[in-house]
């Protein structure tokens, strides 16, 4: 497989967000057209200037780009809908940065938008029944995942609980995440038990949102006079599915595992050189098994790096600067692209009280139903080109 | 009990001795078992599903992990309850609701009952063969 960082170089131009939030009246139109308005305000570029654009969303239904775009202007642009569960907006970033890597267009848009509410999933639908009528409920999942691992690591309760503590408080800082509080571990300890050991403030909210990057290519990069310092470059984008399950490790550690590894690979990385990883902690103990699967420490070390601070911004490695998906939210549509766009912010040096101080180099790394999952590297370049 | 349905008759059926038997594929191709038995193609080796012979095997497997839910996910049921992920066949990995409100621990063998749901029995899986909780003797009775 081609690695994105041999073929033209991508650079992420411009992003912009509609707050997430609870579930509400708002029509996606206004919350994907603040997205957009904000990406090409940021971008310096008009409506007009888009080549393409796609679209990720997992519950709005069929044709919400064109029903959303004409208030922007027709311009007869390409649009696509991209829907791959949770990971609806990392895919239409990945599909944005391969139009502009193959050379086939030089600013093109990702969008990821919302709305909660019509969730269908085509595994109700494959004709098979299942000895669980919760089988293909992702908290009843996790919940047996995090009490595997917690086991197999002898650690409490409360190591899982610390996730959601930090991305809270990071969240905090964030004017777009759908939680504005710090919460103490007794706050997330003491919220309703959901399933196994994960707590309501353990688990990801329902909520909306928007979320838009602009891709530009060299080209338009140069064309357009781009300061340097603002675009950042895409170094990698990997995806792939889960293998068979089996009974020695969950198929989900070994995807997350391949993908970032590759990913990594991709961008000539080592994992220990990321300065921020924003990764899918829909469910707290996620985080703990994923750092471990994506070698930012050692098996079982995950819980130890977090208590010792080395995930916190300004850490070895901020992870979920952004407040990730328990603090920031995770409307689906739009949580990738906002990963995305904490890692530009973060790599340009704006992200104010959340910044990671000396930030060069992050992964951005998704899970959509399925499983399938997604990971991209990104950069910060110097004046010369160089990362 | 004999008078009952399986609810999914596509995943178990009642054994001539009353036991709950699990229905499984065969693959001609690869000879490895897979879950449901009526799957459109081998899990394993991806034989198409006229390579796949239905068999059934004794309603037992191995406990890997077990937590209890304890808010209602799914209106079929109704929380709290305990769900596991049992290995039914080396390499066949299926989540399943056990009875009782027990956690058993890792490694435990577990066993395939019938439990009455109306018209029908559903299938759980209880830690000693022959378990039948309370409330199917009671509606058995009824």
């Amino acid at each position: 497989m081609r690695p994105l960082r041999e073929m033209e170089p991508v650079y992420v131009a411009g992003i912009g967000l509609h707050p997430y939030q609870f579930p509400n009246d708002t029509p996606y139109t206004h919350l994907g057209l603040t997205a957009v308005r904000e990406a090409l305000t940021d971008a310096g570029l008009a409506w007009r200037d888009v080549q393409s654009a796609y679209v990720g969303t997992a519950a709005i239904g069929m044709a919400a780009g064109r029903v959303m775009f004409r208030h922007l202007g027709s311009t007869g642009l390409a649009v696509t809908q991209v829907e791959n569960a949770s990971a609806s907006g990392s895919f239409a970033f990945r599909l944005a940065c391969m139009e502009v890597a193959a050379g086939h267009s030089d600013i093109v848009l990702a969008l990821g938008v919302d709305k909660f509410g019509d969730g269908r999933r085509a595994a109700n639908k494959d004709g098979l029944a299942r000895l669980s009528d919760t089988a293909t409920i992702p908290a009843v999942k996790f919940a047996l995942l995090g009490r595997a691992y917690l086991r197999q690591h002898d650690l409490p309760v409360e190591a899982m609980a610390e996730v959601a503590v930090k991305n809270h408080g990071n969240a905090a800082l964030n004017p777009y995440a759908q939680f504005r509080k710090p919460r103490t571990l007794e706050q997330v300890m003491a919220s309703p038990k959901v399933a196994g050991d994960l707590t309501v403030q353990q688990c990801c909210p329902r909520g909306d949102g928007a979320a838009a990057v602009i891709v530009v290519s060299e080209r338009a990069r140069r064309r357009l006079s781009m300061p340097a310092a603002r675009t950042v470059r895409v170094l990698a984008s990997v995806a792939n599915s889960e293998g068979e399950d089996s009974a020695a490790e969950p198929s989900v550690i070994d995807m997350v595992r391949a993908s970032s590894a590759q990913a990594c690979e991709h961008a000539a990385v080592a994992p220990l050189d990321l300065d921020l990883v924003e990764l899918h902690e829909a469910f707290s103990v996620e985080e703990l098994i994923y750092m471990e699967a994506m070698g930012l420490c050692g098996p079982g070390e995950a819980a130890h790096y977090l208590r010792r601070g080395a995930s916190r911004i300004g850490g070895q490695c901020a992870v979920n600067a952004s407040g990730g998906l328990l603090g920031m939210g995770h409307p689906l549509g739009p949580t990738g692209v906002g990963q995305i766009a904490e890692l530009v912010r973060q790599l340009r040096g704006e992200a104010g009280a959340r910044q990671h101080a000396g930030a060069r180099l992050g992964m951005a790394h998704m899970i959509g139903l399925g499983s399938v999952a997604i990971a991209h590297i990104l950069a910060r370049e110097n004046a010369t080109g160089a990362h | 009990m004999t008078a009952l349905t399986p609810r999914h008759p596509t995943l178990y059926r009642l054994a001539p001795d009353g036991s709950i038997e699990l229905l499984f594929s065969r693959c001609a191709s690869c000879d490895r078992l897979g879950f449901p038995a009526n799957a459109p193609g081998c899990g394993h080796c991806g034989a198409p599903a006229e390579a796949l012979e239905t068999v059934a095997r004794p309603g037992t497997a191995r406990l890997l992990t077990c937590v209890t839910v304890h808010q209602t996910l799914s209106p079929a049921l109704p929380a709290p309850y305990v769900v596991a992920d049992l290995e039914l066949v080396p390499g066949v990995i299926e989540e399943a609701v056990l009875v009782g409100d027990e956690e058993p621990p890792p490694g435990t063998m577990v066993y395939a009952v019938a439990v009455p749901n109306g018209g029908d029995f559903d299938c759980r899986f209880a830690v000693r063969p022959g378990d039948v909780p309370r409330a199917s003797r009671e509606g058995a009775a009824a």
